[in-house]
């Protein structure tokens, strides 16, 4: 118990050194790499299940959970490191998210219940950036997949919304905008 | 269902994900495939959690929503007991009992469970 602590200790703790990448960074920008060159269907199918396996809630980092139970929620110097582990898994799973996204054209109707078994979990407890990302993807599985509009409508209209009401905000603020706030300020 | 506020850039917008949790109702169920269900539910779990009090209930309301919709599928297979059957005599031929039984058990149960376990503050909610 006590070396395992040790080891996990050992381990998190150089992940938080800035020369050294966090377990899985690496292999995602290769991943992240190889997603714009898949274009054979078997071999994107292959490619598929790699990219889930890091979105899938029941494959745990061993580590991480030992390291977790032992620190049991109870006030430690190093919980800042623990908050970092979260980061990297969230960064991790967003560019997951992202490279299934960039092969969706060469995928079939039958990898969409895949990726949704898979997505789906992290549902119930991911951080809003990655909730974000699901909400694109399945807005991407849904050109494939028409029986996905009405969910894709509830999870991604209000997204969708927000921002384009948030940008069209922007959009007023043009040259003549600038023009006329100076006039206003001059009259005052 | 994650709408940021457009006041506010960092927090989310509760009153459009309200009038979405409005728009999901039996018959958004029976229309609904048991996958599509899911991440709707998942949804509802991730804010039955949540520190806004229209969010929990919006999602309570669901949640409850969603277990009067496995009631009538599982009265609608036991029409003896068909006090909520009537409602579903139309609904998708898809949901079974089984597969509602499964969800509730595997899905709603244990997330209840595993809320339980973590502690923290238990509202019970009529």
């Amino acid at each position: 118990m006590c070396s395992c602590f040790y080891t996990s200790l050992k381990y998190y703790l150089c992940m938080s050194r800035k020369s050294v990448k966090y377990h899985g960074e690496r292999e995602i920008k290769i991943l992240k790499l190889l997603s714009k060159r898949m274009q054979d269907r078997s071999h994107v199918m292959k490619y598929l299940d790699v990219l889930l396996s890091f979105l899938n809630k029941s494959v745990k980092d061993p580590g991480m959970v030992s390291l977790l139970l032992l620190l049991n929620g109870k006030t430690y110097n190093f919980r800042s490191l623990v908050c970092d582990c979260f980061i990297a898994f969230t960064d991790i799973r967003r560019e997951a998210l992202l490279a299934i996204q960039d092969i969706i054209a060469y995928l079939g109707m039958e990898s969409t219940s895949k990726i949704i078994n898979t997505v789906s979990p992290l549902l119930v407890d991911a951080e809003l950036d990655v909730r974000l990302c699901i909400c694109d993807l399945l807005e991407s599985l849904a050109k494939i997949d028409f029986s996905l509009d009405d969910v894709v409508r509830i999870m991604s209209l209000f997204v969708a919304g927000s921002f384009a009401s948030l940008v069209s905000d922007f959009a007023i603020v043009t040259n003549n905008w600038f023009l006329t706030c100076r006039q206003s300020v001059s009259a005052i | 269902m994650n709408a940021i506020s457009a006041m506010e850039v960092d927090d989310l917008d509760y009153e459009k994900i309200v009038n979405a949790y409005v728009e999901i109702n039996a018959d958004f169920f029976i229309k609904s495939s048991e996958q599509h269900t899911m991440i709707i539910l998942s949804q509802c779990i991730y804010n039955v959690s949540s520190e806004s009090i229209m969010l929990r209930g919006s999602a309570q309301k669901l949640l409850s929503s969603f277990i009067d919709f496995s009631a009538s599928i599982l009265c609608r297979e036991a029409p003896a007991h068909s006090e909520f059957g009537k409602e579903v005599k139309n609904a998708d031929v898809s949901w079974t009992g089984d597969r509602v039984l499964c969800i509730l058990r595997n899905f709603i149960l244990k997330h209840i469970g595993d809320a339980i376990n973590r502690g923290g503050i238990i509202i019970k909610v009529h």
